[in-house]
């Protein structure tokens, strides 16, 4: 098969490329892996008239090709490495009329690369408003490219783009202009010799940016350095002098392209305008972002309910009706109280978790978030963490995964380590379903705070600003420990408000909630079906014997607290138990047994099994009449062998909650931090820290309360 | 004058480099001197580091700017600059000289 010629988009931010992607593409698109990061990118189809159809990547927004932080390092990576399997034939620079010199800077970057390269003046009708007319023709002809107007929203000049390609595709043209600054053609031929034949403003990228690009390695990056000393370069020096150079060249351009039109005033009461006025209010800024934040905390905490618990009874159901037709055998419990109990307890997460995409992606796409970054930066920079950490500390309400990820768009290394060092201490939604049956033991269901706020709301709502104050702190901690002569910047654009495009939310929504079915699913079901085998087995023969053990014991007993005491005595003797057992002298002094203990264990890859390793231990063997009852209920029954007390009391409760909330139980989030970070040094500090953090309070909580 | 005391005061911890370019600055007007709806043509940077990424997001030397807002806190502040708002943080603002 031909292989299909690549098309890369590429643009400043807020250029209209992923909507021009969207108008090209239409639903024929799908997500893909940069390789190397996990970072999404959209490739769509585009049929191109003569030549067939054509591949379309949407590469991540940049403002040049000298990224600034880690999202935009990922274009870079493609554009220098003319061997990367994603390397364009082709690409399209979406160019923003109403900001045409700034657009143009890129533009010119690109096509410098020696990347046949077409122009997409876009936003035209926005120009229009501010009085500033082009002449694209004369564009064409000065820039020496094939320009396409197009209105990227409204899918409009479409096919003027098509054909533009195809004319640039058919003759491989690519203006080869001598670059605009002065440099060294003695350098860039030392680095041709060394590093392969390329064109000379590769070989000028790779010596300035070889540090960050993934095709060189150890051995090569100091063979650049030499270069630099020898030829005593400077990197920042040289590409401010290659900017100002190329904006010397470049307004010369569009001074004799565009006509500014004399506008009786400035547009100052646009929409934009108005709402930042409200939105960036000193108090209804603060009063509007809390307003939202209560709605997106209502969506996920009430209106999630509802489906949610439709699929923990559809799963219930399916598990009663498997149970009453399969023949009772081991692998029938294998199927039903390990696998399909597994797999539930993943399912239960999606609304939430699609909640949380639907408003963050919202947020996102009104432009409205870089508002919140913007009220918010003063008060995060006290706590080292910057404006644009609220972004990740929102998400980690959902989930960690994600949270950290969305952190690449932080510049300052410094800044963005700590946000990811702290964002786990958010209460994610794994942990609510724990919360949900903990405070349910703990907390009496008809008290209310000042006779109006239901207690349970309250304790749930605490645990949530627990954590958030929590994060807080640690970072405060962090940033006294962090010495990094690094400088954090807040240069960023105030993207104009618009409306959502809704299939990108809807994209958004499929796929953070796909990842998470997939990624987290995986471990919680594979350690489900561990758990139950290691509750299931045991050493030596003793879960045989004990049947026998406890009728020679209990000669009087008979019928369901019989058969109690001895799945009770099973599960003490299975290699969980033995487990749990081993741990139980360090676990304590915070009022936790051995089953807890297993509990514990388990959730140390996924906090999420915590409710179903509950309800694996106090279930196992458990007669049919019991099958009604619900988790909650039989750990209410569960007593204190010490006191003859409920075990769960105040005490018990709050210690396992306040454990539960600081501690770093989840391998999802330590494997991404490793990937993040690129080191196992701070996913280690991460769990270490979060968890001595938990065993500390909780134990002076528990003792506390005792 | 009054910019390089309200400097001193608010940052107790004012480093080294910070002051000498307080000093340089001293006299010059800066972008992070601007009122609200008050307008200045950029003249130069005092930062290298910085003046990169500033060029690269359209700040040029000869741009008019106009300040549009300034967080409650009074940082960071926004501007209008080559018909977008872009935001940046006072003492960046601080390195935009403007006339």
């Amino acid at each position: 098969m031909k292989k299909l010629p690549k098309i890369a988009l590429i643009g400043n931010p807020n250029a209209g490329k992923s909507s021009l992607f969207n108008s090209i593409t239409g639903l024929r698109q799908k997500t893909g892996n940069f390789p190397g990061v996990t970072m999404d990118m959209l490739i769509g189809k585009w049929h191109l008239d003569n030549g067939g159809d054509a591949e379309i990547l949407d590469l991540p927004g940049i403002y040049s090709i000298y990224p600034k932080s880690v999202d935009e390092q990922v274009v870079i990576n493609i554009l220098a490495n003319p061997q990367h399997p994603d390397y364009p034939d082709l690409a399209i620079v979406v160019v923003d009329a109403s900001n045409i010199k700034r657009n143009l800077l890129l533009f010119s970057q690109v096509r410098d690369l020696g990347i046949p390269t077409v122009l997409a003046l876009n936003m035209i009708d926005v120009a229009e408003n501010q009085g500033i007319v082009i002449n694209s023709v004369k564009l064409a002809r000065e820039l020496n490219v094939e320009v396409a107007e197009v209105n990227a929203k409204k899918g409009i000049g479409l096919n003027g783009l098509r054909l533009a390609v195809n004319k640039t595709l058919e003759s491989g043209y690519n203006s080869n202009d001598s670059l605009p600054m002065d440099y060294s053609h003695e350098l860039v031929e030392e680095i041709k010799q060394t590093y392969g034949e390329t064109d000379d403003y590769h070989a000028l990228l790779w010596l300035s940016e070889h540090d960050n690009l993934q095709q060189f390695n150890t051995q090569q990056r100091v063979g650049f350095d030499k270069i630099q000393e020898k030829y005593g370069w400077n990197t920042q020096n040289a590409q401010s002098k290659e900017t100002m150079a190329r904006y010397a060249q470049l307004n010369e351009i569009v001074d004799n392209c565009l006509h500014e039109m004399p506008v009786e005033e400035e547009p100052i009461n646009s929409w934009t305008d108005r709402l930042d006025k409200i939105f960036l209010h000193r108090f209804w800024g603060y009063f509007i972002f809390l307003g939202i934040l209560f709605i997106v905390f209502q969506g996920i905490f009430t209106w999630a309910t509802y489906p949610m618990d439709l699929i923990d009874s559809g799963v219930a159901t399916l598990n009663d009706f498997l149970k009453s037709q399969l023949p009772p055998t081991k692998l029938t419990d294998l199927l039903t109280d390990g696998l399909i109990a597994g797999i539930g307890g993943v399912l239960i997460f999606i609304p939430q978790i699609a909640f949380l995409f639907l408003f963050i992606s919202l947020l996102e796409e009104t432009g409205y978030m870089s508002r919140v970054m913007f009220i918010m930066d003063k008060l995060m920079r006290r706590f080292g963490l910057n404006g644009k950490s609220v972004v990740p500390l929102i998400s980690g309400i959902a989930c960690a995964v994600p949270a950290i990820m969305s952190t690449r768009s932080i510049t300052s290394w410094k800044d963005r380590l700590i946000t990811i060092m702290v964002t786990p201490l958010m209460s994610c939604s794994a942990r609510l379903p724990i919360y949900t049956v903990l405070i349910a033991l703990v907390v009496p269901e008809k008290s209310t705070l000042f006779g109006i706020f239901n207690l349970q709301g309250v304790a749930l709502f605490a645990l949530y600003l627990l954590g958030f104050f929590m994060a807080l702190f640690s970072a405060w901690v962090m940033k006294i420990f962090l010495k990094v002569k690094e400088r954090s910047y807040f240069i960023m654009e105030l993207p104009s408000y618009k409306g959502p495009r809704f299939s990108h939310v809807a994209f958004t929504i499929w796929n953070s909630t796909k990842a998470f079915v997939f990624e987290a699913g995986k471990i919680i079901v594979a350690i489900s079906i561990v758990l139950w085998v290691l509750a299931s087995y045991g050493p030596g023969d003793a879960i045989e014997q004990a049947e026998i053990n406890v009728k020679m014991q209990y000669p009087t007993l008979s019928g369901i607290e019989l058969q109690n005491k001895i799945s009770a005595q099973k599960l003490e003797n299975s290699y969980a138990g033995h487990f749990g057992k081993f741990i139980e002298p360090a676990i304590k002094p915070l009022g936790y047994d051995w089953k807890i203990g297993i509990a514990l264990i388990t959730s140390f890859a996924a906090r999420e099994v915590f409710v179903g390793t509950m309800s694996t231990i106090y279930s196992l063997g458990g007669e049919v009449e019991d099958e009604n009852a619900t988790v909650m209920n039989r750990m209410r029954a569960e007593i204190n062998p010490e006191t003859g007390k409920p075990l769960y009391d105040t005490a018990l409760g709050f210690s396992l909650l306040i454990f539960y909330a600081f501690a770093m139980q989840c391998m999802s989030t330590l494997a991404t931090t490793y990937r993040e970070t690129k080191s196992w040094k701070y996913p280690t500090i991460q769990f270490l820290y979060m968890t001595t953090l938990a065993y500390v309070s909780a134990f002076i909580v528990y003792q506390l309360l005792k | 004058m009054t910019i390089v005391i309200s400097g001193f005061f608010t940052k107790k911890y004012a480093y080294t480099c910070e002051i000498n370019f307080r000093l340089v600055t001293l006299n010059m007007k800066t972008i992070a001197d601007l009122k609200i709806g008050e307008r200045g043509i950029i003249v130069n940077f005092t930062d290298e580091g910085l003046s990169l990424k500033l060029l690269e997001m359209g700040c040029l030397p000869g741009t008019q700017v106009t300040m549009t807002h300034i967080a409650p806190f009074g940082d960071p502040i926004a501007v209008k600059v080559s018909g977008y708002v872009l935001s940046m943080r006072k003492d960046e603002a601080a390195t935009i000289i403007v006339a």
